[in-house]
């Protein structure tokens, strides 16, 4: 049986067959022909370029009480092993057509088909060109609870909705239904570790107001950096140990020391030099390379760290106060009387310097520290380290 | 080339006969477990109490029956029901029933593993349990003890495994060893409705069953399932095919419809870092991919139901429960309606007419299969699945050699209904046969492996005649 095809379906065929195998079921949905159509036109395709192409053949029969389906590579092997597969034939039809050099797998002639996948939209149109028609097609409703922060929430029972179907066969693509919620919202909460720890710190800080602690918790760190003997000043610039504490604690809870500080309110803190080298301390610590400049001979020679006089002929002299030479600011020294070194219950030692003089040239080190900056800095340029000595910790006598 | 594009069907619209699977039916929810509160660390025993509940009054009432107790006699003897194992005595013709323990060599053993410090990793698989040189020992257990069963010719037909609850009538010819004569099974459960009493009349409906498709790697597609879904839309082939495919009301794949990845067996523990190896996953996007653009083209000319297998990216436990919809790509939004149903494995179905249909994957057959040496043939895989019935527990060698869901309070393997179909997936043959259960008529059907032998099977939903679709 011949049918016409257009000059453009045969196009069609060997322009597609050029870089792959084509079949019947492309065809048709390709050029919206219908599978028997497509089916014709392979065959009068193959027929008419017999020694250019090669087809695959697909059998389809009975032996003995199975539906039997056999694919054919060659006409030959169609022609040899047909009597031997089938008791009964159906139909016999070309699958597919692919040049002879090509030498194409079915593997691959297989993968060209899910290539040109069923547009569930627009199964109408493939039920006219030869799809068995079945039930309709229809989504299944779902819903999409919205996802709540509350634990109440959870508890409750949402009732299951009946499942509403929608059908597609208008042809139409529109999407009816529950839009799907992403939990990844746009406005986001703040996370749950920020929350959770926001949520934490401020119970803490609520706790601790509220009620008394059975037990605190003292980070054993912390006690290591504090130092046992501390004394209590007014003014102090330095920065306190407290919120020293704050800041080097890595526990959530904001530790309230003003009952630790309490604590030492009641002692009797005799030992000035102590305290005061303890004050010192770290400033001391920071001015290191002061401790450098001071050896030199010539930084020897210079005048000891202390505050600057004004002279006497100096018109400013009336704005000044009083003093010798003393800053305000400083403290005065603590008359101290000296103690020996102890050992406290926890094995630390409180070791209590011995020193005859007063401090007045210690206890400005911060109004000299321009000074001493700059004397450092020309110091530093010598290019020369020396290794500084315990005692220019504490200047000429 | 006579036949080339001879009988081609017609030009006119061809309709599927609408859906004959019922979408609520008793049992439709049996095999699935809650997706909260889920309780792994239960133990056993439970299941086995449960089953000895629903299945030893059933035993002594056939035992009775058949053997009376100190009423017959066989050789001059007179049979004594005894109620414990313990209490047989040596040389007296007695009856007992019992759970059927099977001690094998190579059966997993998590005492060995924790002797030789295995234990923290996931055991192989062993494809038997016995082998030529070692049996495996039977027994039968209650609560009061344990005695061997002898007589390799009878347990060599009667196919005992583990969890099987029978009665035996023999004689205790040596301490502790029962030679047995007979075994009766459990009393079979009723059916819900025999197969005489469904109205045959009007068109003929047909179910498609299919398993093992294993698709895999683009580059392993087998061009067979194209054949085989071009059939079924009825585009492929002519007028007779198209007749027969458009009768086809659902198609039902039985499990292991993606293959999983294969790994290299690294056994070395010790030199090597094998570590990683049992985190690497078994599945491929591209096979699930491929499944779902499958099932696309399927699922716009035929409803489908699809059952998990062993091989399908689903829990290890039976009873596995339904596939996720999230691996199903773009047939996600179809999950649920008429036209892609998710069942569980195994899972019960029932027709429009009424009825009732078994199916299970293929693991509980495969299971008992490892009990025995050799390969096994299509006509003792339906030995076993009609030994199955017989037994009234079709998964009996779980919890002990194939993994399981520890239920509590129920076991939903044990059978209190026959069914008048029972499908078993992925097996090396497809085939049938019509077993007689007391007063039920059962059609057992094996259904193969698509992969291996390109074979689906038609089954008539009135009359249970049973077809073979072969693509080669």
């Amino acid at each position: 049986m011949t049918m016409d095809f257009s000059e453009k379906e045969v196009e069609y065929v060997f322009e597609a067959m050029e870089k792959r195998p084509i079949t019947y079921h492309t065809i048709s949905r390709d050029l919206k022909l219908s599978m028997n159509k497509s089916k014709h036109l392979l065959a009068q395709c193959y027929q008419t370029n017999k020694k250019r192409v090669c087809a695959c053949f697909i059998a389809t029969g009975t032996r003995g009480e199975s539906i039997v389906i056999h694919r054919f590579e060659t006409e030959n092997d169609l022609n040899e092993n047909l009597t031997l597969t089938f008791d009964k034939v159906h139909t016999i039809q070309i699958y597919s057509l692919q040049l002879e050099q090509n030498n194409i797998s079915p593997v691959e002639t297989a993968l060209e088909e899910l290539r040109n996948p069923t547009n569930l939209s627009k199964v109408a149109t493939y039920h006219e060109l030869g799809l068995i028609k079945g039930p309709v097609l229809s989504k299944s409703a779902r819903v999409i609870l919205p996802l709540t922060v509350k634990p109440e929430a959870k508890a409750v029972n949402v009732p299951k909705p009946p499942q509403s179907k929608t059908t597609i066969e208008s042809g139409t693509n529109k999407r009816s239904g529950p839009v799907y919620q992403s939990r990844k919202t746009p406005v986001k909460p703040p996370s749950g570790n920020v929350l959770r720890k926001e949520m934490r710190t401020n119970a803490a800080i609520k706790r601790a107001a509220e009620s008394k602690p059975a037990y605190q918790y003292k980070s054993r760190k912390l006690e290591q950096t504090e130092p046992k003997e501390r004394v209590v000043v007014a003014d102090h610039e330095e920065v306190e140990p407290e919120s020293d504490v704050g800041l080097k604690s890595a526990g959530p809870m904001v530790a309230d020391n003003s009952k630790l500080e309490s604590l030492f309110l009641d002692d009797d803190f005799t030992d000035d030099e102590s305290d005061l080298k303890t004050n010192e301390l770290p400033v001391e610590e920071e001015s290191q390379p002061i401790a450098v400049v001071n050896d030199d001979p010539e930084s020897q020679d210079a005048e000891p760290i202390s505050a600057p006089t004004v002279p006497e002929d100096s018109i400013f002299r009336s704005f000044t106060s009083n003093s010798t030479g003393r800053s305000s600011a400083t403290p005065e020294p603590f008359n101290v009387t000296p103690k020996e070194t102890t050992v406290d219950n926890d094995g630390y030692f409180t070791l209590y310097k011995q020193t005859e003089t007063a401090q007045p040239k210690k206890s400005a080190p911060k109004l000299n520290k321009l000074e001493a900056v700059k004397t450092n800095k020309s110091a530093k340029n010598d290019g020369k380290k020396k290794q500084a000595s315990l005692m220019s910790f504490f200047g000429k006598r | 080339m006579n036949h080339l594009n001879k009988n081609l069907p017609s030009t006119a619209e061809a309709v599927r006969v609408e859906s004959s699977l019922a979408e609520t039916y008793p049992k439709d929810s049996a095999f699935l477990l809650p997706s909260k509160n889920r309780d792994y660390g239960r133990q056993f025993f439970s299941m086995y109490q449960q089953r000895l509940a629903m299945l030893k009054p059933r035993v002594d009432r056939e035992a009775t029956r058949k053997w009376g107790s100190n009423t017959r006699e066989v050789n001059g003897k007179l049979i004594q029901h005894k109620q414990k194992i313990l209490d047989i005595v040596l040389g007296e013709l007695c009856w007992v029933s019992g759970t059927i323990f099977s001690d094998m060599k190579h059966k997993l053993n998590i005492l060995k593993d924790v002797e030789k410090g295995t234990d923290d990793l996931m055991p192989q698989p062993s494809k038997k349990y016995v082998d030529a040189d070692n049996e495996a020992v039977v027994m039968i257990e209650d609560e009061s003890g344990r005695a061997i069963l002898h007589n390799e010719e009878l347990l060599r037909k009667s196919h005992l495994v583990t969890g099987c609850f029978v009665g035996v009538l023999g004689i205790e010819i040596q301490a502790g060893i029962f030679e047995i004569m007979e075994i009766v099974n459990p009393a079979p459960a009723p059916q819900t409705l025999a197969l005489a009493d469904v109205d045959s009349s009007g068109p003929e409906e047909w179910l498609a069953f299919v398993s093992g498709l294993s698709f895999g790697k683009e580059t392993d597609l087998d061009p067979r399932t194209l054949l085989l879904l071009q059939w079924l839309s009825g585009e492929l082939g002519g007028e007779d095919d198209v007749a027969a495919a458009k009768k086809i009301l659902t198609l039902v794949v039985v499990g292991n419809s993606i293959v999983e990845n294969e790994h290299e067996e690294n056994l070395d523990f010790t030199t090597t870092n094998n570590f990683g190896s049992k985190n690497t996953s078994k599945f491929s996007p591209e096979s699930l991919t491929l499944f779902g653009q499958w099932l696309n083209e399927i699922v716009a000319t035929i409803p489908a139901v699809v059952m998990p297998g062993e091989s399908d990216p689903c829990e290890v436990c039976l009873p596995q429960q339904p596939v996720h919809r999230a691996l199903f790509s773009q047939n996600a939004p179809y999950v649920g309606s008429k036209n892609l149903v998710t069942k569980s494995n195994p899972t019960w179905m029932q027709t429009n007419a009424g009825l009732r249909i078994l199916a299970c994957a293929g693991q509980n057959i495969d299971d008992i299969c490892k009990y025995r040496v050799g390969e096994t043939s299509l006509e003792e895989t339906l030995d076993i699945m009609e030994q199955t019935l017989r037994w009234q527990v079709f998964v009996p060698t779980a919890p002990d050699t194939l993994y399981c869901y520890p239920y509590e309070d129920s076991d939903p393997f044990t059978l209190d209904e026959m069914p008048n179909l029972y499908v078993v997936g992925n097996q090396c043959g497809g085939g049938s046969r019509t077993v007689e259960i007391g007063s039920s008529s059962v059609k057992l059907l094996s259904v193969p492996a698509f992969k291996s032998t390109g074979e689906i099977l038609l089954v008539n939903t009135k009359t249970l005649e049973v077809k073979s679709v072969l693509i080669e």
